[in-house]
């Protein structure tokens, strides 16, 4: 009689270590969640061989091109098709700034945290830091080469640009 | 005695539901999770100055790269990407895209649909011959500007195509040409 009682009393289990390990996960996954999803919009990047691969520095902005033209930075529309433009373009002159949106971001979020770099060649002070442009593969290219005029207005004058592109599928090794 | 006994027994909770909500609080985030997608980047430059530059400017050869549309192609949803509520794609994708490249005198049609096992635009090959005499030497390489003057209606996955060319065969001073567009 003494022997059987003890098993039953043993079975139960003790739930706390497994509590607490599902509460890491989710803490986990919250985490991992946001961290990777807010920057990155859904578009389909074109592939090339030469993408080096990215290793994101801090701070980086990235714009976002949609195929219809739309600039999406940290989930905000920096322009789109239709925007009303304000004021004139300082580089085209006479043509009305449909980018005045995407400019204001540069100068008062994007310049001030940028490290600066004192150019011999020109006696002025240029950003360092690179911005990353990410356009789906559809997006017509007049698109970017207007945001990369953009980068060039007095103020801006950011220089270093990459371009997000996917590395081929079946990747045999680097040269 | 038996009383203080009994009062220990009922403190003990019953943890049934919350792991049931834990649970499903962890397949949910499990489920969620979209791990962040392998990308990769091309390194340029845009030019530093916006207005004349003054310093003195050697001679040097430059290479103009001209990429125009011959034929748009047809918008079509990617099979290739669909999911169970649009399984027709959810991407568009042009189809039957042709391109004009020119290099100089050199001039030649690049099919998009046409790709090599890699995925990258089989036809660039062409392109690669006729950047050659400029990529000799690393000092010609180094040296040597090359611009992207992409056209109307050309898209980014064309540009990309053709920079991927460039820069795969070392040329170090890549930039590209303003666009003629209205707005």
């Amino acid at each position: 009689m003494t022997r059987r009682k003890r098993p039953t009393s043993e079975v139960e289990v003790d739930m706390t270590p497994m509590i607490d390990l599902t509460f890491l996960l989710i803490i986990f996954f919250i985490i991992v969640n946001d961290l990777t999803q807010q920057e990155l919009e859904d578009l389909k990047l074109p592939i090339a061989q030469k993408a080096g691969h990215d290793d994101p520095p801090e701070n980086r902005p990235i714009l976002n091109v949609m195929d219809d033209g739309t600039i999406i930075w940290k989930k905000k529309v920096l322009y789109h098709p239709g925007i009303e433009p304000r004021g004139l373009d300082p580089i085209r002159k006479t043509r009305p700034d449909y980018y005045w949106k995407l400019a204001d971001t540069m100068k008062v979020e994007w310049i001030p945290y940028m490290a600066i770099e004192f150019d011999e060649g020109l006696a002025k002070d240029l950003p360092d830091d690179p911005i990353l442009i990410r356009a789906d593969r559809n997006t017509e290219f007049r698109y970017i080469q207007k945001i990369m005029e953009v980068c060039t207005r007095e103020g801006i004058m950011i220089w270093k640009v990459q371009l997000a592109a996917s590395e081929p599928e079946q990747k045999t090794g680097a040269k | 005695m038996g009383r203080v006994e009994k009062k220990f027994e009922e403190v003990k909770p019953d943890m049934t539901p919350m792991i049931d909500v834990t649970f499903l609080l962890l397949i949910f985030f499990i489920v969620t999770l979209k791990f962040k997608t392998l990308e990769g980047r091309l390194d340029s430059n845009l030019p530093k100055d916006m207005g004349t530059n003054t310093s003195e400017v050697e001679e040097i050869e430059k290479v103009d790269i001209v990429i125009q549309v011959a034929n748009p192609g047809q918008k079509i949803p990617d099979p290739r990407t669909a999911t169970t509520s649009k399984p027709e794609g959810r991407l568009m994708m042009l189809s039957g895209r042709v391109l004009r490249v020119s290099v100089g005198t050199n001039s030649f049609t690049v099919r998009t649909d046409a790709l090599d096992s890699e995925g990258l635009f089989a036809d660039l090959a062409r392109l690669r011959t006729a950047l050659e005499p400029y990529a000799r030497t690393q000092e010609l390489r180094e040296d040597t500007p090359v611009t992207l003057d992409a056209r109307e209606g050309v898209v980014y996955g064309d540009v990309i195509g053709v920079l991927d060319v460039v820069i795969d065969m070392e040329f170090v001073k890549v930039s590209f040409a303003g666009t003629q567009a209205q707005d």
